[in-house]
């Protein structure tokens, strides 16, 4: 190559690649304004080192694709994701070298060249299975689109030209003597040892450094955007615990509730848009997507987002006009309060989208500015405002249940250590009265120090947040802090793993910190102390269900396992797969207990086909939440099947083995 | 059109009543209070036409005591337009009561009035019927549609096996029984505008009506015996007959609902 | 006493045969206690109440009668109420018993939504609206008193009856919001085929049909027979439970009902905690019972 020559191929490249970059660049800088539609949202920042940590191990470490039932393709992904850094390294070098003539560090090592070699033949076996599977085995939530072959056929087409430069500069003999050469690229290499080497390589180069160009500027508008959108999403993500939803501050001077508009999500929520990779696995493991319901939550998702980039380019020119809501748009309310938010699409999405959030807020917007959404919520929540709980029930009657018990109130105690909060399920129905009543002759054998409200009780709030009233949830949660400063409550323990979770993950947003435990936890301490002392009542076996609340959203696996397995003669047995964080929900979550569910198949059959399949033949299925106990007893006695697998609470199990008791 | 809504505030229909050991009235302390069903039915009837046609104004008064001004909030939270606060002693009489929304409906002049069907706390039903007949208009009793028709309303009466459609030519008034829809949720933007608004308040005395009433007293006032304080009966195998038998005397001659 | 009941007519006249019986127990309780005349109000087709009322009280204050009795139905309370108003008279309505007493009357009747029985006390002159089968039928008709017919004039005046609009028969049956008594089913049935045991009993009653969420969950039977939190809420006079354990959210749906009857085999069933009458038995034994002694009892009738 003639210098002169080399300088004009120099001058090509950066005007290729420069032009990649700078469509790159305006395309990104449109989304960027974009995304600044969105409000500000302080909770992302700070504790930095966790950030840094994440990124780590979600982004760098791929952790979050190799979750369990995913580990072969998430391998798959993985390896053309760290052969994508590693060949993106050396793509840097070979561009900054064709430009500037500079080289980026270790590049010539034999070492670097056998990982892109060996990275460069994964990630094509890798492509060719992909393709594979997209065109002949679609998973069923993937939406196929050309945008995927396109990208697939862009990263196959760079390893092949990379082989292929490769390949002929070995042939050529385009290295210096003794020098390191790509070792695979030389296997093929004696096939270009002719006089073609040159032109072989000069034109795979050029082709190479093309598709690079292309890949660049075509990037943004394409799902793959998420190679580079991830790495701030995982930042971002929230430091919120998972059962926490988002306060809203000051809300009596709202003027705006939810997302009524594009601008009431904050920059992060469209950031999530940008960063969905359209995999599906959020929708391979909810609930209502697989039972035939409309929700989708990959769907909510891209529908903000396809929204986001039709109107905000006319947003951003309106200055403040406001726009529409999604949910005027293309989300309807159906779909939104198909949602049982357990925290399934949460839990797996590989590239940390929060769903729940912004379906609340959706929902927050349709229950609190438009007050339209389903009539049977309307009636839950207007109940919960005017008696205290969501089944409209008497306030005076909420300690029936304890009805010759003589359980102490705060009242009569107030020096008692815990607090029992009952909640209203086990208040008021019939069901789950008897498991209220097995924790009081647990706690009483164990001679643990406790005391209930009474009839001062009422619904923390928890299905008013929900289903999308912060205001109610606000006023019933303000009432309830009151009432345990009054009685300066500084325990409290929850059957309930809804009251549970809002008191241990919410109130602290509005001041009430408690030490606050399942019962479950703490039966299971006192098994694993010796307080509690259960006998045999003959061989059972207990499948166990894992209450979203408890689970998911807690991290609350062991407890209530433990208290199976404390209990002599129980047998653990797990959903498997569907066990630990891949609980299927009941149902009855995020404000579904109260509202019908007429489309496709009913969630709490779907789980209990789940149990029923099971080959150990559980005699029982047991589960940690009142809501669960009452979906899996409907379901039980729809299918006929309650004489052979008893739904219960595991508070139930461990109060049926007292040792004090007869059995 | 304009369109007024009498309401009244009772005891929300989720409450357990317990009788005060007067034995004559009952235990207010620890009630909610709510807009009675009925009337809130009226409201939303009256709401709908007003979706309908925005240029709709629907009002509220109600005649009671200072609680009674959180009925009127909850209407207008649900978005009637302006509300007007009789004020008057926790039992006036009913037809003192409705003398006195009769004064109110002819300074307001409304086209429409909707009373619901019954208040829940007396259920006596009176008032609907008694303003009408004391403002000398038409009524229609156990409405559950209305609409403007040519030159007047067309009003929907819920009767045996279908509905009598009437037509008032002039203002008239309407009992409701139900709305098409379920009482609509109130948007919190709503509640927010509704705590701000001025309530006009009126002396009930400085309405200039009649005070003299026919004496209505409440002398006892029990509750029916705890729901599971019921009668269990056992049939065993073979006597099934004589326990049905039994069933039904006890349907017949003591519940009395056969 | 000089007391007055208003009859039926074809001005009230929507069903006939109930109003003509309640005026039948009103004439016979009240020819008990008083001089009893029987008051028709003739006039236009259907009820309105101005004419009835104008006629009625031109013709009240001339006779001067101590107590009005009129049947408690939709239309005979509407019309107590506004000639009571129209009178200035004393004035309770759905009654179920009426004492008379010195100068003036006692009344048995339920208020907070029969959540509470009062027993009220009124000055007489007064009005008073009595429930049907608030009284037994006399055996042999009444013939203690008089009869007279007032003429109620439907002068052109500013409502106008337009037509009548019957309700789609779309499907047989009493419609379950407005059902008097209704008889519901539960999962105890095991099955939509064994449900022609309740469909009978309620034939028998006059009853509409309503079922728990379990049962329309399960396709048994269609969701709007559904009772409950999420289906219908309902209220009526006579609510027959067959074999439904009684879960909160079926619980929530009816325990507003005036008299609950709760057939299950389970003893510990919630759905006796709110029953007036339970009975521990098996549905499959007897329903069938009980449907043939309703037919008996409404036989003897």
């Amino acid at each position: 190559m003639t210098p002169n020559s080399e300088i004009w191929a120099r001058l090509l490249l950066a005007l290729v690649f420069g032009g990649a970059v700078v469509a790159f660049a305006l395309q990104a800088w449109r989304l960027y304004r974009l995304m600044r539609l969105g409000r500000p949202d302080a909770e992302r920042f700070g504790v930095y080192a966790q950030r840094l940590r994440d990124e780590l191990v979600v982004y760098l470490g791929q952790r979050k694709l190799l979750k369990r039932g995913y580990v072969v393709r998430g391998l798959g992904h993985a390896l053309i994701f760290w052969g994508f850094l590693v060949i993106t390294y050396g793509t840097a070098d070979l561009l900054l070298a064709g430009t500037l003539g500079l080289r980026m560090p270790g590049v010539d090592t034999a070492a670097f060249m056998w990982m892109v070699d060996l990275f460069a033949l994964a990630v094509l076996a890798a492509v060719v299975v992909a393709l594979v599977r997209r065109r002949f085995f679609p998973p069923p939530r993937m939406i196929v689109q050309l945008d995927g072959y396109i990208i697939l056929g862009l990263i196959g087409l760079l390893m092949v030209t990379l082989f292929l430069f490769e390949a002929a500069a070995v042939g050529g003999k385009l290295f210096a003597a003794g020098a390191p050469v790509p070792p695979l690229a030389s296997l093929i290499a004696p096939v270009f040892a002719g006089p073609s080497a040159p032109a072989v390589f000069a034109g795979s180069w050029w082709l190479h450094v093309l598709t690079v160009s292309f890949f660049l500027a075509y990037l943004p508008r394409s799902k793959h955007l998420h190679i580079v959108t991830t790495l701030p999403n995982v930042f971002f993500r929230t430091t919120r615990p998972r059962g926490a939803l988002r306060k809203i501050d000051d809300i009596e001077q709202q003027e705006h509730f939810g997302a009524s508009s594009l601008r009431d999500f904050t920059w992060k929520q469209h950031l999530d848009g940008y960063t969905c990779t359209e995999c599906g696995r959020c929708s391979d493991n909810c609930p209502a997507t697989s039972t035939g319901k409309i929700l989708d939550p990959k769907m909510i998702i891209l529908k903000v987002k396809e929204q986001l980039l039709h109107e905000g380019d006319a947003l951003l020119a309106a200055g403040d006009q406001r726009g529409a809501s999604p949910t005027d748009e293309t989300i309807t309310a159906e779909e939104l309060f198909d949602c049982t938010t357990c925290g399934a699409c949460v839990e797996q999405c590989p590239v940390t989208i929060e769903h729940i959030d912004k379906i609340v807020d959706l929902r927050r917007y349709l229950v609190m500015e438009r007050g339209e959404f389903p009539p049977q919520a309307q009636t839950a929540l207007r109940n919960l405002e005017r008696s205290g709980n969501p089944w409209g029930q008497a306030g005076p009657s909420r300690a029936d249940w304890a009805a010759g018990l003589d359980v102490p109130t705060l009242a009569d105690n107030p020096e008692a250590e815990y607090l029992y909060f009952v909640g209203c399920a086990a208040s008021f129905d019939g069901r789950n009265q008897k498991v209220a009543r097995a924790l009081v002759r647990l706690l009483r054998a164990a001679k643990v120090s406790f005391a209930i409200l009474g009839v001062e009780e009422t619904c923390n709030g928890d299905p008013a947040r929900r289903i999308g009233n912060e205001y109610l949830w606000q006023t019933q949660a303000q009432a309830t802090i009151e009432t345990f400063g009054r009685y300066r409550v500084r325990k409290v323990i929850a059957s309930c793993p809804h009251c549970f979770n809002t008191f241990k993950n919410e109130y602290p947003q509005l001041g009430g910190t408690y030490e606050v435990l399942h019962a479950s936890q703490l039966v299971a301490e006192l098994i694993e102390s010796g307080r509690l002392r259960l006998r045999s009542d003959g061989a059972l076996k207990v499948a166990y269900h894992d209450p979203c609340y408890l689970g998911r959203h807690n991290g609350v696996y062991d407890a209530p396992r433990a208290v199976v397995t404390g209990t002599p003669g129980a047998e653990l047995v797990e959903i498997a797969p569907h066990d630990h964080e891949r609980g299927f929900c009941c149902g009855a979550g995020g404000g579904r207990m109260w509202m019908e569910e007429r489309k496709g198949e009913r969630i709490n059959s779907r789980r209990m086909e789940q149990v029923l399949a099971l080959e150990a033949k559980p005699d029982a299925v047991a589960s940690g939440c009142p809501f669960c106990l009452i979906m899996l007893e409907e379901a039980a006695g729809t299918k006929g099947v309650r004489e052979r697998l008893r739904p219960l609470d595991v508070l139930e199990l461990a109060a049926e083995h007292l040792e004090t008791e007869k059995s | 059109m304009k369109l007024l809504v009498p309401l009244k505030q009772v005891p929300d229909s989720t409450m357990r009543i317990k009788v005060a050991p007067d034995g004559k009235s009952i235990v207010t302390e620890g009630i909610t209070w709510s807009i009675s069903p009925y009337d809130e039915y009226a409201v939303e009837m009256a709401l709908e036409q007003k979706d309908a046609d925005p240029s709709t104004t629907v009002s509220v008064v109600t005649v009671g005591p200072v609680r009674a001004k959180d009925a009127l909030r909850a209407a207008l939270a649900m978005g009637c337009d302006d509300g007007t606060f009789v004020t008057s002693d926790e039992n006036a009489a009913p037809l003192v009561v409705a003398r006195a929304l009769a004064k109110f409906v002819e300074q307001k002049q409304p086209d429409l009035v909707l009373c619901g069907r019954q208040a829940s706390d007396d259920d006596q039903g009176f008032v609907g019927p008694a303003l009408a007949t004391i403002l000398g208009w038409p009524h229609v009793a156990t409405v559950t549609k209305f609409a403007p028709a040519d030159g007047g309303i067309e009003i929907w009466r819920e009767v045996e096996g279908g509905h009598e459609v009437w037509k008032a030519s002039g203002p008239a008034l309407v009992t409701v029984q139900k709305s098409d829809k379920e009482p609509r949720y109130a948007s919190l933007p709503g509640i927010m505008k509704a705590k701000k608004k001025e309530l006009p308040e009126l002396a009930l005395s400085s309405l200039g009506v009649d005070a003299a009433a026919p004496k209505i007293e409440v002398v006892k006032m029990e509750t029916p015996p705890q729901r599971g304080g019921g009668k269990i009966l056992k049939a065993a195998d073979g006597d099934a007959a004589s326990v049905a038998a039994e069933l039904v005397r006890l349907l017949r001659d003591e519940a009395k609902v056969l | 006493m000089k007391v007055w009941v208003i009859a039926e007519s074809k001005l009230m006249a929507q069903k006939a045969s109930e109003l003509r019986r309640v005026s039948l127990e009103l004439v016979a309780k009240a020819t008990a206690f008083g001089d009893t005349e029987l008051v028709d109000v003739r006039g236009p087709e259907r009820y309105v109440a101005a004419p009835a009322v104008d006629a009625l009280a031109k013709k009240a204050e001339a006779d001067k009668p101590d107590l009005v009795l009129v049947g408690s139905t939709p239309s005979g309370r509407d019309l107590a109420a506004s000639l009571a108003a129209r009178l200035g008279w004393a004035y309770a309505g759905d009654c179920v018993d009426v004492r008379p007493g010195e100068g003036s009357v006692e009344v048995a009747r339920t208020m907070y939504a029969g959540k509470v029985r009062a027993t009220m006390r009124l000055s007489l002159p007064a009005v008073v609206a009595v429930r049907p089968n608030a009284f037994p039928l006399p055996k042999t008709p009444p013939t203690d008193f008089q009869a007279q017919t007032v003429a109620a004039e439907m002068v052109p005046q500013k409502l106008q009856f337009v037509r009548f609009e019957p309700t789609k028969e779309a499907k047989a049956g009493v419609p379950l919001a407005e059902a008097r008594v209704i008889v519901s089913g539960g999962r105890g049935l095991r099955g939509p085929e064994n449900w022609k045991l309740v469909e009978e009993l309620a034939a028998a009653l006059g009853a509409a049909l309503g079922a728990s969420r379990a049962v329309t969950d399960a396709g048994w039977r269609p969701n709007e027979e559904q009772v409950g939190q999420t289906g219908k809420t309902v209220a009526p006079d006579l609510y027959i439970a067959v074999g439904i354990s009684g879960a909160i959210q079926h619980l929530a749906g009816m325990t507003q009902s005036k008299t609950i009857v709760a057939i299950n085999k389970d003893p510990d069933a919630d759905i006796f905690k709110v029953a007036d009458y339970g009975v521990v038995a098996d549905a499959f034994a007897f329903v069938p019972a009980l449907t043939a002694e309703v037919k008996k009892a409404k036989a003897a009738a």
